[in-house]
């Protein structure tokens, strides 16, 4: 090492580290400037399928082969699905009553879709949560169902396990596969919201929703006071938040929570959740865009936070 | 016509990024995640991710490092998850002059190895690797610290 015997004894393991490293400058680094702009060169829609196939981890030659003859299979299943969205959403539409979108009573009801934090009317009310590991998944929050579109009317709301902690939402009705859905038309968002300075002030929101390609989901943590948002657009997925959705989930697979309600659940791995997040206060959120305007939305609970802890049965 | 201008600003921009550099997040990443395939891929999307995403992207760098870590270490989840190879050092050992910190590193969880990395690599002080790998000062200096005792007593060298 250059210049080792002139150094002092108290600095040789920090030297010594960084030295080690700097071994890497050796590396021969391939250019992939042309590969980066063949990625961002591509049409849209084309460009997301070749980044969804590249990031679930197929190489680059496997990426590229068969680029072209997948267009034609791609647009031609997406017409088919659409369609078969579509049907399936006035079907839908049809087997239910009074499927006029209208928000859920929030009091006083927004005229329009105030974002997941609610509007401030503190203090809210707290709610202990039991938190045992029970067969329901811990999901004692019981809610109204109060939204039009059962497809976002959250039915129960409660966390479990404090080790591992996990927040679960069910819902009213299994939403519609992603697959199906083109995002600029048909956006539905799930999450929950987190207040952990104690000014009855949502602090971290949580969200996933169908805005990603092929089926995939955006999943995101958004730290309101700075504004910075951690976000994953399709898989891989496990940050900044581990998620199961119904959508990944056979009929026939055992239920997350209450058997006949789809069940969402969230999860931190590791060390990556904000601190004191765990143990917070929150609720969970719903909404649902067509064409770009939300049209229906739901807060579980509407006017109260849910307290991690506490013993007891459902929570009223 | 100006918002085509100023994308194909941005799009100049994320390539002046990329050629001072990309070979260093390169050369992280490949020691991050011990698989020159793996860095390749992470990288080439970090980048286009950043050119698609336009302007709105504040700190283009922080952002594309935080964005190749990101994907590098879905990856390797998914690899493992899946039973499928995670390669090893030695593997590799022909590209590594020092062989033996990369073996060490790789026995290192995930989030103490880009710690290390970003810290004795990258050089980038602890709130800086906090911003690049979405994570907060408080979890860099632990991880930074149990990583760094992990690997001194894998490398049998004295503890600073």
């Amino acid at each position: 090492v250059v210049g080792a015997d002139c150094m002092p004894s108290w600095v040789p393991t920090m030297t010594d580290l960084r030295t080690r490293f700097r071994s890497i400058d050796d590396m021969a680094v391939p250019e992939l400037w042309s590969e980066v702009v063949s990625r961002v060169d591509q049409p849209l829609e084309f460009a997301r399928d070749r980044e969804y196939s590249v990031r679930v981890g197929r190489s680059m030659q496997v990426a590229r082969s068969g680029r072209r003859g997948r267009v034609a299979a791609i647009l031609v299943t997406a017409l088919a699905l659409a369609v078969l969205v579509g049907a399936s959403l006035f079907t839908a539409g049809r087997t239910r009553p009074a499927p006029e979108p209208r928000p859920s009573p929030t009091d006083p009801v927004p005229a329009v879709w105030p974002g997941p934090i609610r509007p401030a009317l503190a203090p809210w009310p707290e709610r202990p949560v039991p938190t045992d590991t029970a067969e329901d998944g811990g999901l004692r929050w019981v809610d109204d169902r109060d939204v039009a579109w059962s497809i976002i009317d959250i039915t129960r709301v409660g966390t479990d396990n404090p080790q591992q902690r996990h927040w679960r939402i069910a819902l009213d009705e299994r939403p519609p596969r992603a697959i199906g859905l083109d995002p600029d038309r048909t956006l539905i968002s799930y999450g929950l919201v987190f207040e952990t300075t104690g000014d009855e002030r949502g602090d971290y929101i949580v969200g996933i929703n169908n805005d990603a390609p092929n089926g995939g989901f955006r999943v995101w943590v958004t730290d309101v006071a700075t504004g910075m948002t951690e976000e994953q657009i399709g898989p891989p997925y496990g940050f900044p938040i581990e998620f199961s959705h119904p959508d990944e989930r056979a009929p026939e697979d055992p239920p997350l929570g209450v058997p006949g309600e789809p069940t969402l659940v969230f999860t931190f791995l590791g060390d990556s959740a904000p601190p004191g997040l765990r143990t917070s206060r929150f609720y969970a959120w719903s909404s649902l865009a067509l064409d770009g305007e939300v049209v229906a939305w739901d807060y579980a609970p509407d006017a109260s936070w849910l307290r991690v802890g506490g013993s007891g049965e459902s929570v009223p | 016509m100006d918002a085509a201008l100023t994308l194909s600003d941005w799009s100049r921009s994320v390539e002046a990024l990329y050629r001072q550099d990309s070979g260093r997040l390169w050369r992280a990443i490949c020691t991050f995640a011990g698989d020159p395939e793996i860095a390749s891929e992470a990288v080439a999307d970090a980048y286009a991710q950043a050119i698609r995403r336009g302007p709105a992207v504040r700190d283009p760098r922080a952002w594309v490092w935080r964005a190749a870590f990101r994907i590098a270490a879905g990856q390797l989840k998914e690899r493992r998850a899946g039973g499928g190879p995670i390669p090893e050092a030695a593997r590799y050992s022909d590209r590594y002059e020092d062989a033996d910190l990369h073996a060490a590193l790789r026995q290192l969880p995930d989030a103490q190895r880009a710690a290390i990395i970003l810290y004795y690599y990258a050089d980038l002080p602890v709130r800086e690797i906090a911003l690049h790998l979405g994570s907060n000062s408080l979890a860099v200096r632990a991880n930074l610290s149990r990583g760094r005792r992990r690997l001194h007593a894998l490398l049998g060298t004295d503890h600073d």
